[in-house]
């Protein structure tokens, strides 16, 4: 027996650290707490418009605000990138604060569920941020990767073609579990594929006349404080009514440009879908240097106030597009401007087709009312 | 032996230095003039407090409605400058690929200026395309002498060749310019004008539109 209490010992100290990874492992798989709203209607699941989700981690909820009088409806995507912070936190503030008076609005604060589950280690990527709110209490969030988890989706093909016709070949091929890469989906393709397809049908079935896809990338991309519009070939409507958007953000004094889809970007929310329903799509990106390789220590003040030197460095050398503030760009300006996009889109889109009109108090007030408050203010105490 | 692979070693290079520096300087311009130490200093004229400055008298009574807007290369200002007539409630109609027939008998003309390749490619349209259609219009507009206000609000992006080159076409019939100002950091738009003894209001952003508008139409 004394021969294999060597054995026996590191076998325990081996099962420790495994039930430690395991807590860690699946903390990540608990969806972030929400806070009631009585004006919700109703939460759907994303299984209810693509079957082969049901009982997978990339089943989501859907949280429908209908508010009974007829009228459009609008789709919020946040989370598509669970890295991309800004998006699934505006989605869950919009979900705890909006009161909608004409019309539906459907909010996905975590589109990507299954990339909530995991995060980037060697990107120096961390799990969880923190907020303190203003009554004291804590609310915190996962980081999560771009990418559903291998352990949902494995392995990654060495060639594979979507439905949008991207194919997915050498470095790209880990794009397969890119919910943004395989619109319009495939509802017996890959489990990503039939998120995407999920999303798709959602809009079919439910008549969705206006969505938008919350983003954030790094100080090299050149889209960013954009919005993405799709154009279909027959008529420029939508990027009326974006333009609409970017005026009434221009008298709040914030600068916000909107592009057509690039005629390449297959497989993207705002080119697939929008090429393949009658939804007018649309993609917003903020600026995160939190994602960028640039970054310097990962820690909740990064994400939190987006205040990353190097950056700011960057831009004064001239290495890079966006002109990043010297003081940061902190998240919580971030989520107002999604919020402020989504609220001035429905305006613009019920002012072009008052028949499908969409109207809603996001109680949330102006860009500055936001700024102010804090995402301490902004969301609710789960308490 | 090796002193003449040296020899020759040595000449490509100088050679190389030589192609290289005739390279970079036919990338520049085919100006021999052309000094790329001597740039145009840009004073902005517009500010955040003093967001519109026009130049020029402006005949107000040249300018009636409906008001036709198209585009000339496709870019978002068109839908923006729609948006701007609707918030002025003015009466207009907004068609970015018109062609030149639907253009004839069109009282007023604004046409948002600015090329776009992302915007081409989502209408479908080649550059030669626009230009065609850009220059049909132009035609249309000489022959019924169609009043025209220029408006380009892209700023500094949208001052590529083809933007300018389609610019160009428009300024000829222009009667009136309105631009934003960092477009015109080289002075391109003042200097035009004030050699045509043309008005133009430079803005400080694109919502100063709405009061241009507002003014010529009262």
């Amino acid at each position: 027996m004394k021969k294999y209490i060597w054995h026996v010992i590191i076998l325990l100290v081996a099962a420790v650290f495994a039930v430690f990874a395991s807590i860690d492992f699946l903390a990540m798989h608990h969806d972030e707490p929400i806070a009631d709203n009585p004006n919700l209607t109703e939460i759907r699941w994303l299984s209810d418009y693509s079957e082969g989700l049901a009982g997978t981690d990339l089943d989501t909820p859907i949280y429908v605000f209908d508010s009974g009088v007829p009228g459009g409806t609008f789709l919020v995507l946040g989370g598509t990138h669970p890295n991309e912070s800004a998006g699934p936190v505006a989605a869950i503030a919009l979900i705890e604060n909006i009161e909608v008076t004409e019309g539906r609005v459907m909010i996905i604060p975590w589109t990507n569920r299954s990339g909530f589950s995991h995060t980037s280690p060697l990107d120096g990527m961390q799990d969880f941020f923190s907020i303190e709110l203003d009554d004291g209490s804590t609310r915190t969030f996962r980081v999560g990767n771009r990418l559903s988890n291998p352990v949902d989706q494995w392995p990654d093909r060495t060639y594979y073609e979507g439905s949008s016709g991207r194919k997915l070949v050498g470095t790209e091929s880990a794009e397969i579990r890119n919910i943004n890469r395989m619109y319009f989906g495939n509802e017996k393709g890959v489990l990503t594929e039939r998120a995407c397809y999920g999303i798709y049908n959602l809009i079919k079935t439910e008549n969705v006349d206006i969505t938008m896809d919350m983003h954030e990338g790094s100080p090299e991309f050149l889209y960013l404080d954009c919005t993405m519009v799709n154009k279909h070939s027959d008529n420029s409507l939508a990027m009326s009514i974006a333009s609409y958007m970017c005026l009434s953000m221009e008298f709040d004094d914030l600068t916000m440009r909107a592009e057509y889809s690039g005629v390449n970007s297959y497989g993207l929310s705002h080119r697939s879908l929008g090429d393949n329903t009658e939804s007018m799509m649309t993609l917003m990106e903020t600026y995160n240097p939190s994602m960028g390789p640039l970054h310097g220590k990962m820690d909740d003040d990064l994400i939190i106030n987006g205040n990353e030197p190097n950056y700011y460095q960057a831009h004064l050398d001239g290495y890079v597009y966006f002109d990043v503030p010297e003081d940061g760009y902190p998240l919580v300006n971030r989520v107002a401007r999604h919020i402020l996009t989504i609220a001035y889109l429905a305006e613009g889109f019920s002012e072009y087709v008052p028949e499908r009109c969409i109207s809603f108090d996001t109680n949330l007030g102006t860009y500055e009312d936001m700024v102010e408050m804090g995402l301490g203010g902004i969301l609710k105490s789960i308490n | 032996m090796k002193k003449i692979a040296l020899a020759l070693i040595v000449l490509a290079l100088v050679c190389t230095g030589l192609f290289a520096d005739d390279y970079t300087s036919s990338k520049g311009t085919n100006d021999s003039e052309f000094d790329p130490n001597k740039t145009v200093e840009f004073v902005q004229e517009t500010t955040s407090k003093n967001r519109i400055v026009t130049k020029g008298t402006v005949d107000k009574s040249l300018y009636s409605q409906p008001i036709f807007i198209t585009s000339f290369g496709q870019s978002t200002e068109g839908a923006m400058l729609e948006t701007v007539m609707k918030r002025c409630k003015l009466n207009y109609t907004y068609s970015p690929t018109a062609t030149a027939d639907k253009i004839s008998g069109v009282k007023t003309l604004v046409i948002a200026v600015g090329a776009s390749t992302k915007g081409l490619g989502a209408a479908g349209i080649s550059i030669d395309d626009e230009l065609a259609r850009a220059k049909a219009i132009m035609d249309v507009v000489k022959k019924e002498n169609i009043t025209v206000i220029c408006v380009h609000i892209g700023g500094s992006a949208r001052r590529g060749q083809i933007s300018d080159v389609l610019t160009d076409m428009v300024l000829e019939e222009s009667s009136y310019l309105v631009l934003k100002e960092d477009a015109n950091f080289d002075y391109k738009f003042t200097k035009y004008a004030s050699e045509h003894n043309l008005p133009v209001s430079l803005i400080y952003g694109t919502k100063d539109c709405i009061d241009v508008f507002k003014s010529l139409y009262n």
